[in-house]
């Protein structure tokens, strides 16, 4: 990148060549303000808040910083009184078009429109107070979120989001001028609408329009603790960051820093966590007595766990490992199996394909013209952040999306194509025609991409779907066979969050002599836990994951789990140290 | 200056539904000539003419082509902005219904200058009615053998005003919202589907074939040093002859108000449509160039019985309706525009609504991120500027600030 010299309020400054003026400003700490400005969201200029003057012949040019291209020599000044009354007659157009009374709003003091009014001085608006007619209705039929038109200031940073960045292409804008509105679909509330609830406009909206419905007023920006992990369910490993108070989980934010997503989660990540997940918290250590579970002290419990594993024969001790687990506790939970001889063990979505792909590049969605994905739905459960990286790139002309698959999935209304799995060969042809085919697939359709490799040799590239969450790091771990309950008689649970568990797999365990369960929480274990030993959750837990990129990702602890609940690693300890 | 017909020249003389007639009176000459020439050789041609955009920017279009075609990339393409939306502008609409042979000849000459295998026509909604004519007269030409190198197609808009503006014109036939971008980049290097195109006024791409087949040195004859050849007038309101002229570039605006359209009484005339500027009757000799006044070239006449307040209030009604929304002063701007326009009308402005309305209005013409918001203001600045004394006697001091 060439470097480039401009002269920013009569000081010289350095940019490069494709710097916008506002990247330059930003690299040389010269404070520009900005409304519709979103650091890794596409620019529009509609707020025009950033604007600034550029010297030329004649009167200064005055364009906005954000989307203007900065160029060797420019002049800029970027905070005249001229450009500070236009801004303060912006700012105040805005604060008279809607209902901007801070008071009543949980977005006080996390406000980007109210920090700008504070900082340009606004005590008065030359206009009235007008909000229009038509935004009037507050839509509250999302489960996740509010969104209120009337707090809305048309940055289109939702719709850039939701159409740009998450491919989703449910939000919009409705009419003209002043009667302009964002609307779901064609104008359904946006509970009814195509929304899947991804979530990301909460996170970008400036204002009070669109909020979280569960953290609403549960603490400002400053008044909350936000750490930075990784998303623990499913394999993309999105980064995000969670934000609590006082111990207490409040919300969860994708990380913009971070690679894969940049700032993007799915409902599962984003959501379903702190909303859905409503299994009682296993809070204490448990032994069944009489067909009941009852509490136990952390010693007998542990004793009574390394007393069956300890006069078991080898051959009966069986090992079932979530992939919610950090590699390092895999790794642990592998060797401490090992040091026992036991070899009858596995992780609860069953055994893990190995591909001959060790990694690869999400970011690499970014190139490719063809997406083929075989066997897996990429709308719902796991991987849909892989599903929005591929969808937002089909708004491009000459971009193509191929299903194969036998059902529906919800893909299918942004394919090209939708083909059955006996169709595979079509599927090989468009690749052999395409510059820079990629092949998604899952477990599920193995055997298919398995011919397709053959055919396509180093043609396509292949991104697998691995069926668990850090499956990677069971790999690393050497946990990839597969757990035959038939011929356990005592079984070893690390549970952690796993609960969709099967009737079949369940009720095989109960038929065990002893089932000791290292889970986060009650539900289903209860029923088949001879010993319930309680550990961590996501947000409680530290170490590494490695996610279907072959990326090692750091998880980083948010609270402090509950008093008598204990890391994975430290229960595997204690339990080795009392076998010996 | 008098009249003169470039651009019209077979206006009312073809039969434009028979591409015989149009042959017959030196239709395809300037393709023909064009194609005998290399690309760059064309641009050169059209560079040296010295001919400018006629939609009301005034950009010189042989540039505006050297551009598109010196941008990266295979895929070019050309669109002939025809969603003629300006107020009182119908100049377009005649050209289309009587010579619709020559813009396609046009379109053909300058795909061809920039390599575009694609070119595009954008009709506005309201002129669906001349489809057929455009779409028979591109069928007969391509029966022809005259467009083996492109491939045109007529895209028609749905009614927006803001469509008329490049890139939203842009965003549109991409089946996008009608909203405006940001520029740069302008569309010579990043355009329809983020590749190089040229977007060109009917009347401009007129001009076309008459350089090519006339030459440069006949072109750079007629109209003013800055401002060569003719511009075409839609002429309406308080006049006896309202219409079409065509007149040389330079001539004055009492010309065409006065004697050619027959206007009496006049106060003040707006050149421009409702985005345009406002002369006032005392300064009629304004001739008619680039530099001066001149939009698209819509005509507007109003004569002493006019109330000023009124027709502007007029023109902010029309703008409040078709500011697409996205860019902030335009959307609120346009709305509070309207607002204090109304309340001068109605008696209820105070002092400090004058000060806001030229504040305001400032802030529109120079932050507005297209020409829709920054031309808005443009009305009530000028009668601002002229009439100053119309505002005044309706400002209510009685009002309560």
């Amino acid at each position: 990148m060439a470097e480039i010299t401009l002269t920013i309020n009569d000081k010289e400054v350095k940019g490069e060549d494709g710097d916008t003026i506002l990247n330059v400003c930003q690299k040389n700490d010269i404070d520009v303000p900005t409304l519709c400005h979103f650091d890794g969201i596409p620019d529009m200029g509609s707020c025009r808040i950033c604007i600034v003057e550029i010297e030329g012949s004649g009167r200064p040019r005055i364009s906005t910083s954000c989307t203007t291209p900065a160029t060797d020599g420019m002049i800029i000044q970027t905070d005249t009184e001229k450009l500070r009354g236009m801004r303060r007659n912006v700012l105040e157009f805005l604060l008279s078009e809607g209902n901007h009374h801070c008071m009543y709003c949980a977005a006080s003091g996390d406000c980007e429109l109210q920090d700008l009014a504070y900082r340009f001085g606004i005590d008065y608006i030359k206009m009235p107070v007008t909000p229009s007619e038509e935004s009037t209705h507050v839509d509250s039929s999302q489960r996740y979120l509010v969104a209120d038109p009337n707090r809305c200031i048309l940055c289109y940073r939702c719709v850039r989001v939701c159409n740009d960045m998450a491919g989703n292409q449910v939000l919009g804008i409705s009419n003209r001028g002043s009667k302009a509105q964002i609307i779901s679909d064609m104008g359904e509330n946006r509970g009814e609408s195509g929304c899947v609830s991804c979530g990301t406009c909460v996170q970008v909206c400036p204002t009070g329009a669109i909020l979280d419905r569960r953290s609403a007023y549960m603490g400002r920006k400053t008044e909350v603790d936000t750490t930075k992990s990784t998303c623990l369910f499913c394999s993309v490993g999105c980064g995000n960051e969670i934000i609590s108070r006082d111990n207490y989980l409040i919300r969860i934010e994708g990380d913009w820093d971070a690679e894969p997503n940049k700032g993007l989660l799915c409902v599962l990540g984003r959501f379903s966590p702190l909303y859905d997940e409503c299994r009682a918290r296993a809070n204490k250590p448990m032994i069944r007595k009489d067909d009941q579970l009852q509490k136990a002290t952390w010693n007998e419990a542990l004793n009574a766990v390394a007393e069956k594993l300890k006069f078991t024969d080898k051959d009966k001790i069986g090992g079932l490992v979530s992939t919610h687990a950090t590699t390092e506790t895999l790794k642990l939970f592998a060797k401490y199996s090992d040091d026992m001889g036991a070899k009858n063990v596995g992780c609860i979505e069953g055994p893990i394909s190995d591909p001959p792909e060790k990694g690869f590049d999400l970011s690499d969605l970014n190139d490719a013209d063809l997406y083929v994905v075989v066997g897996e739905d990429l709308s719902e459960g796991l991987h849909q952040v892989v599903g929005f990286l591929i969808k937002r790139n089909l708004i491009e002309r000459d971009k193509r999306l191929v299903i194969v698959n036998d059902e529906e999935t919800g893909l299918i209304e942004f394919a090209d194509k939708h083909l059955k799995i006996s169709e595979l060969d079509k599927a090989i042809e468009l690749c052999k025609d395409a510059e820079n085919p990629i092949v998604v697939y899952n477990d599920e359709a193995i055997n298919q991409v398995d011919k397709m490799r053959e055919e396509l040799a180093d043609n396509a590239k292949f991104f697998w779907m691995p069926p668990g969450i850090n499956s990677r790091g069971a790999l690393a771990a050497g946990l990839d066979g597969e757990f035959d309950p038939d011929k356990a008689s005592c079984v070893y649970v690390m549970a952690c969050e796993a609960g969709d568990i099967s009737e079949e797999l369940l009720s095989k365990l109960k038929k065990a002599d002893f089932v000791a369960v290292q889970t986060s929480y009650m539900e289903p274990w209860d029923e088949v836990a001879d010993v319930i030993l309680p550990t961590t959750i996501w947000a409680e837990r530290e170490g590494t994951v490695i996610n279907m990129e072959g990326q090692e990702l750091k998880v980083n602890k948010a609270v402090d789990p509950p008093k008598e609940v204990k890391a994975e690693a430290d229960i595997l300890n204690a339990l080795a140290e009392k076998i010996g | 200056m008098p009249e003169k017909r470039v651009v019209l020249k077979n206006c009312g003389v073809i039969d434009p539904k028979d591409i015989e007639s149009f042959i017959s009176n030196g239709g395809f000459a300037g393709l023909k000539k064009a194609m005998d020439m290399t690309p760059s050789e064309v641009i050169q041609e059209i560079k040296d003419s010295n001919l400018r955009g006629r939609g009301g920017a005034g950009f010189p279009t042989g540039l505006k082509w050297d551009f598109a075609s010196k941008a990266k990339g295979d895929e070019k393409y050309v669109i002939c902005n025809a969603d003629e939306g300006e107020v009182g502008t119908f100049k377009d609409r005649v050209i289309l219904e009587e010579d619709p042979f020559s813009l396609i000849e046009a379109v053909a000459i300058a795909s061809y200058a920039i390599g575009a295998k694609e070119a595009f026509i954008y009709l506005r909604a309201e002129y669906h009615y001349l489809l057929e004519n455009l779409q028979n007269a591109i069928d007969q030409t391509k029966d022809k053998g005259f467009l083996d190198h492109v491939n045109i197609i007529i895209y028609e808009g749905a009614g927006a005003y803001v469509c008329g503006e490049e890139t939203a014109l842009i965003e549109s036939i991409e089946g996008k919202r009608g909203d405006s971008r940001p520029r740069p980049p302008f569309p010579p290097s990043e355009g329809l589907w983020g590749k190089p195109t040229i977007v060109n006024n009917v009347e401009t791409l007129m001009n076309i074939p008459r350089i090519m087949a006339e030459g440069k040195e006949w072109f750079n004859s007629i109209g003013t040093e800055s401002s060569k050849g003719t511009k075409v007038l839609s002429v309406s309101g308080d006049v006896n002859k309202p219409g079409v002229y065509e007149m040389v570039m330079g001539s004055s605006l009492k010309e065409l108000v006065e004697d050619l359209a027959g206007a009496e009484n006049v106060k003040m005339v707006q050149v421009g449509g409702a985005s345009g500027r406002i002369v006032p009757f005392e300064n009629i000799d304004t001739p008619l160039t680039f530099e001066t006044v001149l939009g698209a070239g819509g005509v507007l006449v109003f004569n002493n019985t006019r109330d000023v307040i009124e027709m502007v209030k007029k023109n902010a009604e029309f703008f409040e309706e078709e500011s697409c929304g996205k860019c902030f002063p335009c959307r609120e701007g346009t709305k509070r525009m309207l607002e204090i326009l109304e309340r001068l009308t109605e008696g209820t402005a105070s002092r400090i609504d004058l000060e806001f309305l030229e504040d305001l209005s400032e802030t529109m013409a120079l932050t507005s991120l297209c020409g829709l918001g920054q031309a808005a203001p443009n009305s009530v600045v000028d009668t601002m500027e002229f009439y100053r004394e119309e505002y005044e006697s309706r400002v209510n001091d009685k009002v309560k600030v």
